[in-house]
């Protein structure tokens, strides 16, 4: 069937460098539409608007390729914030209250996956739907709801610096992506996430630790949660408790527009790095025209379901079922 | 591919239909002004930017656009936006701040790009600002007070619901609220709750409070949308009437719960006239014209025997 | 001869360029009962997919009544009166059984304000079930009833919707003895109702007590088709393994006698799933399990691996005592498990074939590209795996080349214990020659296999020894030259030795 193979070779070509081509297409027709978009300036600009939603849909990548799915992302955004600005206000140093947010983010991390694996509790989206609204509440708690602002020159660097005309928060993301890049295709680790959402019982069967994986999949989510605490409270001056309040969903809709597959085994950072870009490129797009908020949202909603909907046709070309 | 692409050029093309955008902009040296309020979800935001759009059709060298994020809590969002404008290089900006820290590395962004800056309704800690044009909230919170002083007597439980935590309007009304009632000693002060100036939210934190201090005599939400939500947790007792509630911003809604004697009084505030002279103050920024530094519109206190006034 | 009720006309089929139907024609006359039989893989249930609308033919006719069934789906099937009670249930086991045979179906006009007539339900179901000569309460969750009850249940419901046309797939295969009698009972009740049958079975003897006419599939073509009288057993069997059947077993090796002793079990014990097993395994020997379905094999050999509990028994590996909690501890102590679903156990479907090859052995750090890759074709080249590429997703590979990938993965694991669960299930008969080599090659390399199998003249053509299990025990053990299909039977059923 030489119509199914070409068809397949193009479904491939599709996932591969659909969402690419289609961030090309996007940024070709808005340069087109506003004069200020295709500017040095305003390309920084979306790199930095979009590099909290980046770290957060890389973490969110490593779930859902396990086909997993972490609700808490946002949540614990909003905690690390807190609790870094509280250490930093108490006086703590820069690296230290740097320190203090990756660490607790991770430690967060840790329990969704913990509780998930150890507590067999039935889908990852109860422990973390949990992890979502107790994060939350601690950070309301802790702050008494008061956002903490005016925080050091040395930890605001990691949101608003640059370094040689880079935007510190893009290096973040770059260092973030080229590390979970090396750790999903070079490593045994990154490879048997893909085998458990592939396949979770075959992965047990040949030995995979699927436990710990899991373990290790749900601490990497909350540590580029609170990579994103630092980049967010360093950008805004400030650690507010309802910081990164619906990121989750953002996040998660970057990883499915970046062609990763909800049921699991497929998506790569590349993809999920041009998803993050796709919805900062739309809204800062829509923005320079002047479009309302509520407007954007629909056409990002839209632009979830179109892409996931490519991926159906995909798979339909593709299967020989 | 083809089909993919396609999808998503067509979504941009659709953003682009008439009436969305301005288009392009630039070539005929108009004034662009842009309005950047907290979120447009709310009368209160609606009618500020009814104001605004009168004040700038009045010019026809100005070209408004009013913009916010989707909820006054996606204070990020308002940030991307106020990045966006800046980067546009707009003639002025009329901001009201979503989160007062939060907004003022961009706010810096704009005055090194040359962009003079209005504060609008929620005031910041800012020398550069260009004006602010709002209301004497803590002025509005003191009025407050003093009706639920003369409504209980000067005694019973008092408690407070109150927006976002760090946003100076409503630590304002707070403040000159708590100032009145604190002087009286027959009041006994419940405290103040938050409730992000969400209804749904008034609701809920009111149905609590209610649990707790079932002879609870009165309370001030400083906006209107928490006081309709705790009007509903009142009502929902059968409490209407024995607790007295007091809301601020005065939109129809809460006019009317007024006149109708489910809620007893409401703080005014004018958004058309804010909006409006946020427009007009920003226009002569733009042209280089002085502009006043303080123009407070006023409030007022609206009960049953007023409110007819506020319904035009 | 009457018009046929189903008529299905050079129906072919492939699934990924593998040839599941040959042109193969089939009738059903109204009223009959019609054996349908066939080796695994010969294309029995594909056929009856097509015929009840699950899957489209790529080619041919089907007439129902003599006029042409047009585009069928599922639902028109269905409307046709075509009724499929499949192997494994398909109730909803909350509900009742009533609601079970009226489901996604109104039996009559709805009440006022469309409201569900539980009365009439269960009163309707009441009458179907006892039609059928057993009287079930139809107010009994579905859940609750045996499998036979389940079954008649299925019945009831095609029934229910005035199916002219039952097609049953293997339906004793997880009934007793005593139920599968009754079951025979309502087939005859079927019959006299004037609806026809189509009886898939592994079972001869079933064909011989239920059946008027019989079809016989081999490799997806129908090999014959004639009335049960005109077809005398052996020749049945003939038609079913066709020629090359006897050649199909490769020689054992020759094997020292007192090999070394690679596995030793005792007392193993789960309970509910097997009792107080107690076994040996000798290095270069061939272990057949066999038993019928139910009897525990496959969870005992999922206990051993370490992949299901079991509550007590001791295992000595290579005369050690070891404790497997896990099945990495098993993979440590060269154990490897070919599971007898290779879809929900064997494989990452979606994953290259490289990947799914060295999943268990190259468990380093860093992944090493060309050292896998170079790993992996020594194995491809060695199993003689015909892939498009070994980056290929593993799914796009024939059944028999996907059951060589996992080989191929224990084999780099250079495991030396292999459980092998229905290591053939399937597969097509050309390649099931290459994995029965394949499993003589594991044995003469040294390693222990256990060899599980539902299809007997496997276990007989390729083990040393035969442990026949029977609800869960050893029921006796057999050599290679006492085993012999009736030995085996009389084992797995119950029976005195």
């Amino acid at each position: 069937m030489s119509g199914g193979l070409w068809s397949r070779t193009a479904a491939q070509a599709l996932r591969r460098f659909g969402p690419l081509l289609a961030l090309v297409l996007m940024c070709a027709a808005l340069s087109l539409l506003s004069e200020h978009f295709l500017s040095l300036d305003n390309l920084l600009n979306v790199f930095r608007q979009s590099a909290v939603n980046a770290l957060l849909a890389l973490g969110q990548l490593v779930v859902i390729i396990t086909a997993g799915i972490d609700l808490s992302v946002g949540s614990i955004l909003g905690l690390c914030c807190v609790l870094a600005a509280l250490a930093l206000k108490a006086g703590a140093p820069s690296a230290l209250g740097i320190a203090l947010a990756l660490g607790a983010g991770a430690g967060l991390g840790a329990v969704n996956g913990l509780l998930y694996t150890k507590l067999r509790l039935p889908h990852p989206f109860i422990p973390t739907l949990g992890m979502m609204n107790v994060a939350r509440g601690l950070a309301l708690v802790i702050t008494g709801g008061f956002p903490i602002s005016e925080l050091p020159a040395g930890f605001r660097y990691w949101g608003a610096g640059a370094l040689w005309g880079i935007p510190a928060p893009v290096a973040v993301v770059v260092g973030f992506c080229l590390i979970f890049h090396l750790l999903l295709t070079r490593t045994t680790p990154g490879r048997d996430l893909y085998a458990i959402g592939g396949n979770r019982q075959a992965a047990l069967l040949c030995g995979v630790p699927v436990d710990g994986r899991l373990i290790l999949a749900y601490t990497l989510s909350g540590l580029t949660a609170g990579a994103g605490a630092v980049v967010l409270a360093g950008r805004m001056n400030s650690g507010f408790p309802l910081a990164g309040a619906g990121a989750e969903l953002d996040s998660i809709a970057a990883v499915i527009i970046g062609g990763a597959s909800f049921f699991g085994g497929v998506g790569t950072v590349l993809g999920t790095l041009v998803g993050a870009l796709i919805m900062g490129v739309l809204r800062n797009g829509l923005n320079l025209m002047n479009v309302s908020a509520y407007w954007q949202t629909v056409v990002i909603g839209a632009v979830i379901v179109a892409a996931v909907w490519v991926d159906v046709v995909r798979q339909r070309a593709a299967g020989g079922r | 591919m083809r089909r993919s692409a396609g999808v998503l050029s067509a979504l941009v093309a659709a953003a682009l239909l008439p009436g969305w955008g301005c288009g392009r902009s630039g070539q005929n040296k108009k004034l662009e002004i842009v309005l950047v309020t907290k979120a447009l979800d709310s009368e209160f935001w609606q009618r500020l930017k009814a104001g605004a759009e009168q004040a700038a059709r009045r010019d026809p060298e100005v070209r408004l656009a009013v913009l916010a994020p989707e909820r006054e809590i996606n204070i990020d969002q308002q940030v991307a936006i106020l990045e966006d404008q800046v980067l546009k290089k707009v003639s002025a900006l009329a901001v009201a701040p979503a989160g007062v820290a939060e907004v003022l590395p961009v706010l810096e962004k704009a005055r090194a790009a040359g962009i003079p800056v209005l504060i609008v309704d929620t005031d910041v800690p800012w020398p550069h600002r260009v004006g602010f044009v709002g209301i004497d909230n803590r002025l509005g919170g003191r009025m407050a007070g003093e009706y639920v002083l003369r409504a209980l007597g000067g005694r019973g439980k008092v408690a407070v619901i109150r927006g976002v935590l760090g946003v100076a309007t409503q630590e304002d009304r707070l403040a000159g609220f708590q100032e009145v009632v604190s002087k009286a000693p027959g009041i006994q002060w419940v405290g103040a709750q938050p409730a992000n100036s969400e209804r749904a939210l008034g609701m809920s934190v009111m149905e609590n409070l209610l649990t707790r201090h079932p002879d609870l005599k009165a309370v001030f939400a400083t906006n209107d949308q928490m006081a309709l939500g705790a009007m509903e947790a009142i009502a929902a007792r059968n409490l209407t009437g024995r607790i007295v509630l007091v809301g601020f911003d005065a939109g129809r809604e809460a006019v009317r719960a007024v006149l109708a004697g489910r809620m007893n009084a409401v703080m005014a505030q004018y958004p058309e006239r804010i909006g409006r002279r946020a427009i007009e103050e920003a226009i002569k920024a733009a042209r280089g014209q002085p502009v006043e530094k303080f123009v407070d519109v006023g409030t007022a206190l609206v009960t049953r025997e007023n409110a007819h006034e506020f319904l035009r | 001869m009457t018009a046929p009720l189903l008529e299905m006309r050079g129906i072919c089929k492939s699934f990924g360029g593998v040839g599941a139907l040959r042109e193969v024609n089939f009738q059903v006359l109204p009223g009959e009962v019609h054996g349908l039989v066939g080796e695994n893989g010969a294309g029995k249930s594909t056929l009856m997919n097509i015929a009840s609308g699950v899957l489209k033919a790529d080619r041919g006719e089907i007439l129902w009544e003599g006029r042409p069934a047009g585009d069928l789906t599922p639902r028109r099937a269905q409307q046709m009166g075509i009724a499929f009670v499949h192997q494994e249930l398909a109730l909803a086991p909350q509900l009742s059984a009533g609601e079970n045979i009226f489901l996604g179906r109104r039996p009559s006009r709805p009440g006022p304000l469309g409201w569900v007539r539980w009365e009439e339900i269960h009163r309707r179901a009441g009458e179907l079930l006892e039609q059928l000569g057993r009287p079930i309460d139809p107010r009994r969750p579905a859940g609750e009833l045996s499998v036979g009850e389940q079954q008649l249940v299925e019945i009831a419901r095609a029934l229910a919707f005035q199916a002219r046309l039952v097609i049953m797939d293997e339906p004793t295969a997880a009934l007793s003895e005593r139920e599968a009698g009754r079951l025979f009972e309502v087939i005859a009740r079927l019959k006299q109702r004037g609806v026809s049958v189509i009886y898939i079975t592994h079972r001869l003897k079933e064909i011989y007590q239920t059946a008027e006419r019989v079809t016989v599939l081999r490799d997806g073509r129908r090999v014959a088709s004639a009335p049960v009288a005109e077809m005398p057993p052996e020749e049945l069997v003939r038609h079913m393994v066709g020629r090359a059947a006897p050649e199909q077993f490769p020689p054992a090796a020759a094997r020292p006698r007192q090999a070394e002793e690679l596995l030793r079990v005792e007392g193993f014990s789960a309970r509910g799933r097997f009792q107080d097993v107690t076994f040996s395994l000798r290095r270069g020997e061939i272990l057949g399990l066999a038993g019928l379905v139910g009897a525990g094999r496959t969870e005992l050999l999922e206990a051993l691996f370490g992949a299901a509990p079991h509550e007590a028994g001791r295992l000595w590996i290579q005369g050690r005592p070891v404790r497997i909690r896990s099945p990495r501890d098993a993979i440590r102590h060269g154990m490897a498990l070919i599971p007898d679903d290779r879809k929900s156990k064997g494989l990452i479907p979606g994953a290259p074939v490289i990947w799914n090859i060295v999943l268990a052995s190259e468990r380093g750090l860093r992944i090493r590209g060309d050292h896998e890759r170079r790993r992996s074709e020594r194995m491809a080249a060695e199993l003689r795996l015909r892939a498009p590429g070994l980056e290929e997703p593993v799914n796009r590979l024939s059944g028999g080349n996907q059951q060589k990938v996992v080989l191929a993965r224990w084999l780099l694991a250079e495991a030396s214990i292999f459980l092998l669960d229905e290591p053939t299930r399937g597969i097509d008969v050309g390649a099931k020659a290459e994995i029965y080599e394949l499993i003589r090659g594991l044995a003469a390399r040294g390693a222990g296999v256990i060899l599980v199998s539902s299809e007997l003249e496997e276990v007989l053509g390729l083990a040393d020894r035969v442990l026949v299990m029977h609800r869960g025990r050893i029921a006796g053990e057999l050599d290679r030259a006492q085993a012999g299909e009736e030995a085996v039977m009389r084992l797995a059923t119950g029976g005195l030795p």
